[in-house]
């Protein structure tokens, strides 16, 4: 295991970007080619018209930046344009239901598509190899087919309908040509273990490895998007694509019991991470137990004032002022930990705000050379469009905004949403130790923190951290896997919290993560998805 | 000091278990608890009208030694019965079809049920506590309806390429069925619904309140009988009432070092002793995990136990087995030589009907060094449940061969190979490894994979269980999705087909628990919705 390790949810992205490790590319190379695959192979999960977040880190060359391509509002988005449309919120309470379904569905819903040039500038920044040899697994995967593997199928099957929401399944069937793609000519969806290959998808990445990220933003695809949207009352312009930019930061720096960890900047969620392991650097977690009573109702609680804040404070940088330095600071923190001592329970307000669904993906790998990358990408919603001629699905993003005007969260042109992703590297003596991130929506920043704790706290190894059970909280509830004992809860209900049962073993976010312990790689995939991590 | 740990593929019946060691009982308490619970929340995969094969070792009592519970055609069996019902084979050659289905489902599918007398013969042989509280958690999930879990959802709407009935048609086959399993539009139950089954419940608290006489010989078995007889089953009162267990010791062999314990024959204990006897002929640690050379040479020790298993090894009382051949070291590395020389085994298809997958396991180890590890089955589940009684019977006739004058033809009282292989591996004295898996004839391959992941690669018990593996028994090497192309591509390059399986998580359910000097770790396989539970 001397080149490198990489881990994601799908089998055949993993091998991808490992193979590019055994060919001497680094971990740049592994994610750019993995995260293509990921395209292909898990096409309603991301794609290259989808948005996300990416962090690199390259000691030797003196990189450690983040790429933030979350995605924007087209220009012709107008803060007014659905208020007519408001059919009433949905049934969970989160989001809203307009006519037509406009925003969850269809052109309309359909953000700036980000992902591919994040994926050209960092490969053009700090590849290896060839973009052309980065490019080709996810033709060969295109078109030889993807097999539908079980999470797949689960997604689209998956009854959203039931909460008020487009169910994944009514969105492939509205339009044809990604009706030709998932369903049988007989009009059955196809079943797991089918492969379904999409030439237009290899035809679009053929052109793309030939020309690089410009013909998509400024070329001759840009131009057949801008026509096919035109004429289908789509928002995006040929303007949008080609003002497309990405922003490129430095990460957002947290501490936790020594352990310095770089995550996202808003309007990723790293600062939420922030502030809830400040929050538990006060309490000795590891005597507690893990996931014993005690330990769920501390976290809970930090999880909540995460939350709580989140809501009061995160949007677009560029149109709202966060507090970062007050929000992530030790005192605010120390604070905080004081009213849980005293077994004070936080409130959290609903929020009606749409949540982020759960079709994201996920790629952590490092090196021989130390290089690393964590890059969570997604669709938000899948839209369900797929251009006839070009294969690939657009993100559904649009679906993220508040429909009423006037709003913290409502439209505006070129205005970006915020989101929970957290790509983090966690730091040992200066070095990347846990390389990590999660798909996952609202889950995804308390995924990934309690897989940090299970290793920092409880010395697990990644894929024992990863595996354990987890729970959740997004409300005043918390919300655990079916994996832990009655026992516990029964507990945490005795100290007067709400517990809702999974009926799932595993979930809350699919957190992927890779390791480096003093030379020594190890990485793990979340086992409630199809993934796995791999050394070469 | 913790008093117990337990794995098993359900949360709520390992909870149950851990619960049991937690108040004081030991290893065979927390393992029939957890049994008769997951019979509740896992209702297709096993029951108390299914069989099985358990592993005890009770070091305090000097026992080590077996209950096989496997399951018996009833005495009205005649080789001829169904002889000209045979409407063709089935579309993968394995198996036949009946008219009517009768060999799959409905009420002369069901062969002689064996668990709950394994169960109470176990409690109240070898445990601490009381029937009743043994059997109490299992009612009160019965009372409260359990959650539908994704996997359980998952094999209720399975749909099978073989041509086999789906699970969810053989559920709707009786009125009791249809009551318990679907709402008013006929619809089955979702993930996360709730399934109560009161008459689940009362059947197990009269079971708590008589023992399993009542089942076998008392009014459970005079209601069972008449319900038979009413719909032209084959099972009578005096089947029920003449049933017994088998005590059998455990079969032995070593590898590198480890003594290794398993189950006799019709279980598949030998065909795991066979593969470990060839594969001490080679270093596979050297090899690489899962490397293009590890998975032949590996794959072709599943090779050669899959042609002696279908050629030499049956139901001990109707084969006879050449154990001394099979187990010998020399048979073993002469096996081991052709492999070295790069032989490519064959291994004929025969016309059987493999073993589905609706089976289940639980293994627990307690304070004082007991150890149970035991798979339970419904074979296929016949679909039927008899009115006011709510369990499902066992629906494992379709395991015959309808054709008389066969080695696998139907006879009174006969049984039949299954892949079960509850096994405990002892490093000196004391137990190391103690493991087993549900998932038909992926069973043995699973535990084997399990075994070496653990003893040759030094794997943790979870990384050993959730590592992808692979499963050759035909001249296919079967793997899973998460074994490379890369590597699979080289298989191929050296004459081996090779079919990629869409699962990650794939052949067999693996379970177990791993001792290192006193210290215990458990895992469940990721591919189903267990965990491992220390109190």
């Amino acid at each position: 295991m001397t080149h490198g390790m990489i881990s994601a949810p799908q089998p055949e992205a993993v091998e991808a970007g490992a193979l590019m490790m055994k060919c001497g590319g680094n971990a740049i190379d592994a994610a750019v080619a993995c995260a293509l695959v990921q395209g292909v192979v898990d096409p309603l999960m991301c794609s290259i018209a989808g948005v996300g977040m990416m962090q690199i880190y390259m000691p030797k060359d003196g990189v450690h930046e983040c790429i933030n391509f979350a995605g924007k509002a087209p220009a012709a988005a107008r803060e007014d344009m659905w208020a007519d449309l408001i059919e009433g919120e949905t049934r969970d309470g989160f989001g809203f239901r307009l006519r037509g379904r406009v925003n969850e569905m269809g052109y309309q819903s359909i953000s700036v598509p980000s992902s591919l040039k994040a994926y050209w500038e960092a490969a053009t920044a700090y590849a290896s190899m060839d973009w052309a040899d980065l490019v080709q697994p996810a033709i060969d995967h295109a078109e030889a087919g993807f097999l539908v593997r079980p999470t797949v199928h689960a997604y689209i099957t998956q009854q959203e309908s039931s909460l008020g929401r487009v169910d994944n399944i009514d969105k492939l069937n509205a339009f044809e040509a990604t009706r030709k793609l998932f369903f049988s000519e007989d009009g059955t969806l196809r079943e797991p273990g089918a492969r379904i290959p999409n030439p237009n998808y290899a035809q679009t990445l053929r052109r793309i490895a030939a020309e690089g990220a410009e013909i998509f933003y400024s070329g001759e695809i840009a131009e057949e998007i801008a026509a096919e949207m035109a004429r289908n009352g789509g928002l995006i312009a040929l303007d949008d694509l080609n003002s497309m930019t990405t922003t490129h930061t430095p990460p957002l720096w947290g501490e936790y019991n020594g352990y310095k960890f770089a995550t996202s900047q808003p309007p990723g969620a790293g600062l939420v991470l922030i502030e809830m392991l400040n929050i538990l650097e006060n309490f000795d977690l590891a005597s507690l137990g893990h996931n014993s009573p005690d330990y769920i109702r501390i976290l809970a609680e930090a999880i909540k004032y995460g939350i709580i804040d989140k809501a009061a404070y995160m949007g677009d940088p560029a149109f709202v002022d966060i507090p970062v330095d007050r929000l992530t600071g030790k005192a605010h923190a120390k604070a905080l930990a004081e009213k849980i001592e005293s077994g004070a329970h936080a409130h959290v307000e609903r929020m009606p705000i749409a949540p982020e669904s759960k079709d994201t993906t996920q790629v952590s790998t490092i090196d021989e050379h130390g290089n690393a990358v964590t890059m969570t990408h997604t669709l938000g919603m899948p839209s369900g469009v797929i251009s006839e001629n070009l294969g690939f699905m657009y993100n559904g993003s649009m679906g993220i905004f508040d429909p009423r005007p006037g709003r913290a969260a409502s439209i505006a042109p070129g205005k970006g949403y915020t989101s929970s992703m957290t790509p983090t590297i966690v730091f040992r003596d200066d070095n990347p130790y846990i390389v990590i991130g999660a798909p996952g929506a609202t889950h995804i920043t308390l995924g990934v923190m309690q897989v940090i704790l299970n290793i920092l706290e409880f010395g697990m190894p990644i894929s024992d951290a990863i595996a354990a059970p987890r729970f959740s909280v997004t409300s005043n509830a918390i919300d655990v896997s079916n994996r832990i004992p009655r026992y516990i809860t029964d507990q945490v209900e005795e100290m007067g919290y709400e517990v809702r049962r999974s009926p799932n073993s595993y979930g809350f976010a699919g957190v992927h993560g890779v390791m480096n312990d003093n030379g020594v790689l190890s990485g793990a995939a979340d086992p409630g998805r199809d993934g796995m991590a791999l050394g070469v | 000091m913790a008093r117990g740990i337990i794995t098993a593929p359900q949360p709520e019946a390992v909870e149950a278990g851990a619960v049991v060691m937690m108040n004081g009982g030991n290893a065979v308490d927390a393992a029939i608890t957890c049994a008769l619970v997951q019979n509740v929340v896992d209702p297709q995969m096993c029951g108390i009208a299914g069989f099985g094969t358990m592993h005890l070792y009770l070091p305090k009592k000097n026992f080590h030694g077996f209950i096989d519970f496997h399951t018996r055609a009833p005495a009205s069996v005649k080789e001829d019965m169904w002889e000209d019902l045979i409407v063709g084979e089935s579309r993968d050659g394995f198996g036949f079809f009946l008219k009517g289905r009768v060999n799959e489902v409905g009420y002369q599918s069901v062969m002689v049920p064996g668990s709950l007398k394994a169960y109470y013969e176990a409690v109240a042989e070898h445990g601490t506590m009381d029937w009743k509280d043994i059997c109490a958690p299992a009612i009160k999930h019965a009372e409260d309806g359990f959650v539908v879990r994704p996997h359980v959802y998952d094999f209720w709407v399975k749909k099978h390429d073989n041509g086999r009935i789906p699970s969810i048609d053989k559920m709707k086959s009786t009125p009791a069925g249809r009551r318990i399993y679907f709402d008013e539009n006929g619809d089955i139950a979702k993930v996360g619904s709730v399934v109560k089954n009161p008459d689940m419940a009362r059947t197990l608290r009269r079971i708590a309140d008589g023992g399993a006489d009542i089942f076998y010989s008392g009014e459970i078995a005079e209601e069972i009988a008449a319900d038979m007889a009413q719909h032209g089953g084959l099972l009578t009162y005096k089947d029920l009432k003449n049933y017994k267990t088998s005590r059998v010791e455990p079969l032995w062999s070593d590898y590198r070092g480890y003594r290794v314990s398993t189950n006799q024959p019709p279980g598949g204990g030998i065909m795991v002793l066979e593969m470990l006897n060839i594969l001490e002929n080679f270093d596979l640690a050297a090899m690489g995990h899962n490397s293009p050379e590890y998975i032949r040479v590996v794959s072709e020790a599943m090779k050669y136990a899959t042609i002696d298993k279908d050629t030499r090894v049956g139901d001990p009382l109707f084969v006879d087995v050449p154990f001394d051949e099979l187990l010998d070291k020399s048979y073993a590395s002469k096996l081991a030589a052709a492999i070295k020389a790069g032989e490519i085994s064959h291994v004929e298809r025969l016309k059987e009907v493999p073993e589905s997958q609706d089976t289940t396991h639980v293994c627990t180890l307690d304070a004082d060094g007991n150890a149970v590890t035991m798979t339970h089955s419904l074979g296929m589940p016949s679909g039927v449940v008899t009115d006011g009684l709510g369990f499902m019977y066992n629906g494992c006739m379709s395991v015959f061969d309808p054709r008389p004058g066969r080695a696998g033809s139907l006879a009174p009282g006969k049984g039949r190979f299954t892949a079960m292989s509850p096994t405990i591996v002892f490093k000196g004295d004391e137990p190391h490894i103690v493991i087993g898996a549900p998932g038909g004839t992926f069973i043995t391959m699973g535990v084997l994979q399990g075994l070496l992941n653990s003893l040759d690669f030094g794997m943790s018990i979870s990384d050993a269980i959730a590592a992808p593996r692979f499963s050759t028994n035909s001249d296919t090497v079967d793997v899973c999705n998460r074994i490379p192309r890369f590597v699979t591509d080289e298989l191929e390059k050296i004459g081996y087909p090779v079919a990629r399986s869409y699962l990650s998580y794939h052949f067999a359910g693996v379970h177990g628990i791993r001792i290192d000097d006193g210290v215990w770790t458990g895992a469940a396989d990721p591919g189903r919705d267990g965990m491992a539970l220390t109190v």
